[in-house]
């Protein structure tokens, strides 16, 4: 096991640049995950770190030492490809086999892990098939089990769990954090789904266009995102985002006003869903666009006048029917406020 | 209800097999008349013994031509000549064109110039390949002559000898064979994801375990067809044996076709030779089975 450090990393792909100025530190036996939209350079991360990737500048540094220059095969990474690559002419078996050629387990060792894996996954019946027998999920499953039998430096893991089903998720959610756990090893997971993120990072990198937007508790990101970037992606139903301007110590956006005490100039307020409540009155005027009940809860999304939706939690025996007019306000007490520039400039404090 | 209508409706149609059997029928006949009849011509003939001087005749004789063969030492070694001359073509036709292969998948600054070059030796007939490695292989005009002397020697170096005569005709059959058993490797190559080898390193597997892992698989079948097409080409091989070492020195190129050749042209023994070329037409339909059984059935599964 090792901490992993990207110094200054950068990956240009011809005049293309998929990875900025990357500084990262993963410490011994984290569970760091990156987190990103489609196309922001997580797998490029991961690739640069593997190995698989030269970087095209800055270092990468396993417990303080430069294996920048070094091939995969002397860094002894186990990795979950995104595609859940598996050797297309091996059997589910042959193919986690493969992965334990180079290590010297005793073969009883060797018998268990493959075991604990196999139950662990659920894949005790696939282990005769090929790959092209396989459905999605089960070939990411597969290629996830190979994984974890290694006893590796770190383990990188690039979206193991996209194709999976909704309950099968949540199990394997569970398992893998567990296991990283008990092994303790260092382990970098990518995922662009964010609740995967929260619910299993010791801390989440956020990234965007190639960099680096913040990195922290996944309670860090979610209070105190840094940026309007992460506080748009990170939270689920999204934060509201209202753009406006701040006054004599109110913010103020068409018929909405907040008493924030800031800096004037142009800003964006956000507040998260759970934070802005329905008013009898007082609040801003709007009306129902939609309601999705959740069964626990139910998120209403409300339009005002100026045809700008917010969103709200609300309890799940809501009454209302589409067009009902209502009005909202915010809890001033939980709303941040962004700058365009410098990103976020005022937080509750807590 | 449906089947009904179509049970009525096939009392005007033709089933399936019958409509089949129609649109084939110009193919059979085409087979019959091309195939089928000189086969049978020439099964005919095996059993016969054929006369041209004093009145051309045939006396039927049974399988005695067949048990002529039994004894008879030029016809063993003719097969001896045969297998030894295929396996060798075989085994150097496939690993020079999966090498050509391997090296034509590697960038390189004009891919498409490279290519063509590599693909000539395969549009040089067979005819002109025999000519072209009988100069090079014999003494007077040879390739390993040159090299000698340059060396400081002073006697030519041959190798169409008794000793290496069949090496020579095989690494030129091969030379022939091997860019186009390159080309359809190549393709192979070009579907293997870069990604898989990136696997192996993570999986550290060494170069050799990469290449029996990721690079072979895809190309187990193409080698395995390649195996069956040169081993029936290089059995039936004659122009090229013909003008190389027309069976020699002495008869230690004498390959089956070559000794066909002879017993049917030479010595007129039209029934005997028609008896050897049953035994060549057998040889090579056993040897491809041979090789579906053991190889290309557990290819085809894939
Ligand atoms: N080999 C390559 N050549 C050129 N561009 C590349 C290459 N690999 C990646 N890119 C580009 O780099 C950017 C980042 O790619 P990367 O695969 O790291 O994205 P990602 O964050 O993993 O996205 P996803 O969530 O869709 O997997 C993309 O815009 C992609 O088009
Ligand atoms: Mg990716």
């Amino acid at each position: 096991m090792a901490g992993i450090r990207l110094d200054h990393l950068k990956k240009s792909f011809g005049a293309f640049t998929a990875v900025q100025d990357l500084d990262l530190d993963v410490t011994d036996g984290e569970f760091l995950v990156l987190l990103g939209p489609s196309g922001c350079g997580k797998t490029t991360t991961l690739n640069c770190i593997a190995g698989l990737e030269t970087p095209s500048a800055g270092r990468i540094l396993f417990d303080g030492r430069d294996v920048t220059s070094d091939p995969p095969h002397s860094r002894n990474i186990a990795m979950v490809f995104q595609s859940a690559l598996l050797y297309p002419h091996m059997t589910a078996a042959a193919n986690i086999e493969a992965s334990l050629r180079r290590s010297d387990l005793a073969p009883e060792e060797r018998r268990r892990r493959i075991d604990d894996a196999v139950s662990m996954l659920e894949i005790g019946d696939l282990l005769d098939k090929l790959p092209s027998e396989m459905s999605g999920g089960q070939r990411q499953r597969v290629a996830t089990a190979k994984a974890i039998v290694r006893q590796p430096t770190a383990f990188l893991l690039d979206e193991p769990l996209s194709a999976l089903d909704a309950a099968l998720r949540m199990t394997l959610r569970a398992e893998i954090v567990n296991l990283q756990k008990r092994l303790g090893s260092t382990t970098v997971f990518v995922t662009h789904d964010q609740v995967e993120a929260m619910t299993m990072g010791d801390r989440i990198a956020v990234m965007n266009g190639g960099r680096l937007e913040q990195i922290g508790t996944p309670s860090e990101i979610y209070e105190r995102p840094r940026s309007l970037f992460v506080a748009g992606f990170v939270g689920s139903p999204p934060m509201n985002l209202i753009r406006g301007e701040v006054a004599d110590g109110v913010f103020a956006a068409g018929e909405l006003r907040v008493p924030l005490a800031a800096a004037p100039g142009p800003v964006t307020l956000g507040v998260r869903p759970q934070h802005l409540h329905v008013r009898a009155e007082g609040g801003l005027p709007c009306a129902i666009f939609a309601l999705e009940r959740l069964g626990r809860e139910t998120v209403l999304i409300v339009e005002d006048r100026a045809r700008n939706r917010l969103r709200l939690l609300v309890e799940a025996e809501f009454e209302g029917r589409v067009g009902d007019p209502l009005d909202v306000a915010p809890d001033p007490a939980r709303c941040l406020l962004f700058d365009d520039a410098s990103g976020l400039i005022h937080a509750p404090a807590n | 209800m449906a089947g009904q209508v179509t049970s009525t409706g096939r009392t005007s149609e033709l089933s399936n097999l019958q409509f089949a059997l129609l649109m084939a029928l110009p193919v059979l006949l085409f087979l019959v008349l091309v195939v089928a009849y000189p086969l049978g011509y020439a099964l005919w003939m095996s059993f016969q013994q054929i006369v041209f001087f004093g009145g051309y005749r045939t006396n039927f004789v049974g399988l005695a031509n067949y048990a002529t063969m039994l004894g008879d030492d030029k016809f063993w070694w003719s097969i001896w000549v045969t297998v030894r001359f295929t396996v060798e073509s075989v085994l150097l036709a496939m690993a020079i064109g999966l090498a050509l292969a391997l090296l034509l998948n590697r960038p390189m600054r004009r891919p498409g110039l490279i290519r063509t070059i590599i693909m000539l030796p395969w549009c040089v007939s067979l005819y002109g390949t025999g000519i072209m490695f009988s100069y090079l292989a014999t003494g007077q005009t040879g390739f390993a002559t040159a090299i000698a002397f340059f060396f400081g020697a002073d006697r030519p170096v041959s190798f169409v000898n008794r000793q290496w005569v069949i090496e020579v005709l095989a690494i030129g059959n091969a030379w022939n064979m091997a860019p186009l058993v390159a080309f359809f490797l190549l393709a192979n190559l070009k579907t293997i994801p870069t990604r898989l080898y990136d696997l192996a390193a993570i999986d550290r597997m060494s170069p050799l375990e990469t290449f029996w892992n990721v690079t072979l698989p895809p190309l187990r079948f193409t080698l395995f067809v390649f195996t069956c097409i040169t081993t029936v080409l290089s059995m039936k091989l004659f122009d090229f044996i013909f003008v190389l070492s027309g069976g020699g020195p002495g008869t230690a190129s004498a390959v089956m076709t070559y000794q066909i050749y002879k017993i049917s042209f030479r010595d007129l023994n039209l029934g005997y030779g028609a008896a050897q070329s049953f035994v060549l037409l057998f040889l090579i339909v056993g040897s491809t089975m041979t090789l579906y059984a053991l190889w290309g059935r557990r290819e085809a599964a894939r």
